[in-house]
């Protein structure tokens, strides 16, 4: 299997023409779906016609001008970059964030900037203070979330390629919502310079596609050293959808924790199927992993006390939300963080600070830290018996647009099974394994840090037997 | 568990001027939350490791100064500003 297969329309009709069947796509639904922030179509259209030209004359680079849509946490240079709050509603990124270069570099078109949740707080793409975006396989439902403009723009045909950001599974959780493939590659393989951060120890930048291919194709360019994120040192990007071709050096053991079983049984029967059917290429055995149980807790722990502290950088000074005159300085830049962050993020911002304070520290922000690294331990523990583990990616359906809002603990719960592979820095992919309700249901796997290719491997087969 | 004296000093070290409304809803919210969260008291984990983001010495550049070229799109974005310089509110 080949590009060409896989993005048939781009090779048969060309660059231009590839193009203007998204931006089609986009006057047709884009009204109803609401997935841009921003759109640069003018300048899309100016770059797919450069290509086209070039093409003929020296040939292109790996993404052939496959059209590609970022989420509005990573910087465009000369579009607006608001993480859908109103903190950044008029911030025009100066420069281009790392994996944007990257996509340039290899002859992709940049179409436009989708939504998501304010500064990524949020597993719906409800949170965000600039609009509402709706699931296209249900447009009653939510997209999932964070990066829920992402997999809706992908899902409705509105780019080839695009990428979102994944701090406790808010690539793969909008991928199984929107019936797409994502990928939140290891910690630390994919620069995050002209990223707005959510909980740095977490975050990472990954994929979205309709095929695993396409998934393994980005996430190939994304990949790579870069001197301005020190975490990428020592590790470089692969030609992935080659690799993951060749043939299999040994029979892949998956392992499927015990303690996933408490799943909505609408979303585990298509899941336990393809397991089923995995089986036959793939050993299936039961594992157990009684911290799994403190998975949410620890994560968003661990995630406040980031958090808290990469907001402090907005101060309505800089750049954002314009302070009031008159006031002092500390009450300027109170009154304007009040007003512009929405209450989700507030939230965060507010326990993040809370738990961090000398009194609070050891008792909560130390202990996290404990319990996070016994946790990490306890995945080395398991990836020395398995090759993956699976399972499902979201415990739930996806939910009607207005539900899960109001009680935090009940909206962080959906978080269960994606968290956990943030926790520990190792990769985790979501690809569709049926539907469930006419709704479509993801299956997730993880792998040991590194492992990134068993894990495209796994969603591969799949994706195959699927079809 | 958190009183609103204590809500009103964590909101002020992290620059956030609560409305009175709020300051109801999160001292309510928060006081759940944190009941909930409390489950981490059930893991034994005492002596163990702080958690680090990846277990690798430190990585290290040359500390050179480098023109971005970028120094009026930045101006730019400031909220406030007079003959290229950022206005702030007085601290004093």
């Amino acid at each position: 299997m080949t590009i060409k297969q896989f993005f048939s329309h781009l090779f048969e009709k060309g660059v231009q023409e590839n193009l203007e069947q998204k931006i089609s796509a986009i006057e047709k639904r884009e009204k109803e779906i609401g997935a841009f922030i921003s759109l640069d179509i003018e300048n899309a259209r100016r770059r797919a016609k450069e290509l086209e030209a070039r093409k003929k004359k020296e040939g292109l680079g790996r993404l052939h001008g496959l059209v590609v849509a970022i989420k509005d946490n990573l910087c465009v240079q000369g579009l607006r970059c608001t993480s859908a709050s109103k903190m950044l509603e008029n911030y025009v990124a100066p420069y281009n964030a790392a994996v944007v270069e990257r996509v340039l570099a290899e002859d992709g078109i940049i179409i436009g900037k989708t939504n998501m949740d304010e500064f990524a707080c949020g597993s719906d793409t409800a949170k965000s203070a600039i609009k509402v975006t709706r699931n296209p396989i249900d447009l009653t439902r939510v997209p999932g979330g964070s990066s829920g403009g992402s997999a809706a723009a992908v899902a409705a045909g509105f780019c080839d390629l695009a990428i979102g950001s994944d701090t406790g599974g808010s690539i793969r959780c909008p991928a199984s919502f929107c019936g797409v493939v994502g990928f939140k590659p290891s910690y630390g393989t994919v620069s995050r310079y002209g990223f707005s951060d959510l909980a740095m120890s977490f975050d990472q930048i990954g994929p979205f596609s309709k095929n695993v291919f396409g998934a393994a194709l980005l996430y190939g360019v994304l990949a790579g050293e870069d001197y301005r994120d020190s975490t990428t040192a020592g590790t470089e990007g692969k030609e992935f959808e080659k690799t993951i071709l060749e043939k299999e050096e040994k029979k892949l053991v998956v392992g499927i924790p015990k303690e996933f079983e408490g799943c909505d049984e609408k979303v585990a029967k298509p899941v336990w199927l393809a397991l089923k059917k995995l089986g036959e290429f793939y050993e299936i055995r039961e594992v157990s992993m009684p911290l799994l149980n403190y998975a949410i807790p620890v994560y968003y722990l661990n995630t406040y006390a980031e958090f808290s502290s990469a907001m402090q950088k907005y101060d309505g000074l800089k750049y954002g939300f314009p302070w009031e005159e008159g006031l002092d300085l500390v009450e300027a830049v109170s009154e304007a963080r009040n007003a512009s962050f929405g209450k989700e993020v507030k939230r965060r911002i507010l326990l993040g600070t809370y738990i961090t304070t000398k009194e609070c520290r050891d008792a909560w922000y130390s202990k996290t830290l404990r319990a996070r690294d016994l946790m990490r331990k306890d995945f080395q523990r398991v990836f020395s018996e398995v090759d993956l583990i699976a399972g499902p990616t979201m415990p739930v359906l996806p939910w009607k647009i207005g539900e899960r809002m109001e009680d935090p603990i009940q909206m962080y719960l959906a978080d269960i099974m994606t968290v956990p592979a943030n926790l520990a820095g190792i990769p985790a992919g979501s690809v569709n394994c049926g539907f469930s309700e006419k709704l479509p249901v993801g299956i997730q796997f993880m792998a040991n840090w590194g492992d990134d290719e068993k894990i495209l491997r796994a969603m591969k087969k799949v994706e195959e037997f699927g079809k | 568990m958190i009183d609103k004296k204590t809500l009103l000093r964590i909101a002020e070290i992290a620059r956030l001027k609560l409305g009175e409304q709020e300051q109801e809803e999160f001292q309510r919210e928060l006081a759940q939350m944190l009941e909930f969260f409390s489950k981490i008291n059930e893991i034994e984990a005492k002596g163990e490791e702080l958690y680090y983001v990846r277990e690798k010495a430190n990585v290290l550049r040359k500390d050179s100064a480098k023109k971005s070229g970028r120094d009026e799109k930045i101006r730019a974005l400031f909220t406030k500003q007079e003959d290229g310089c950022m206005i702030a509110p007085k601290s004093l």
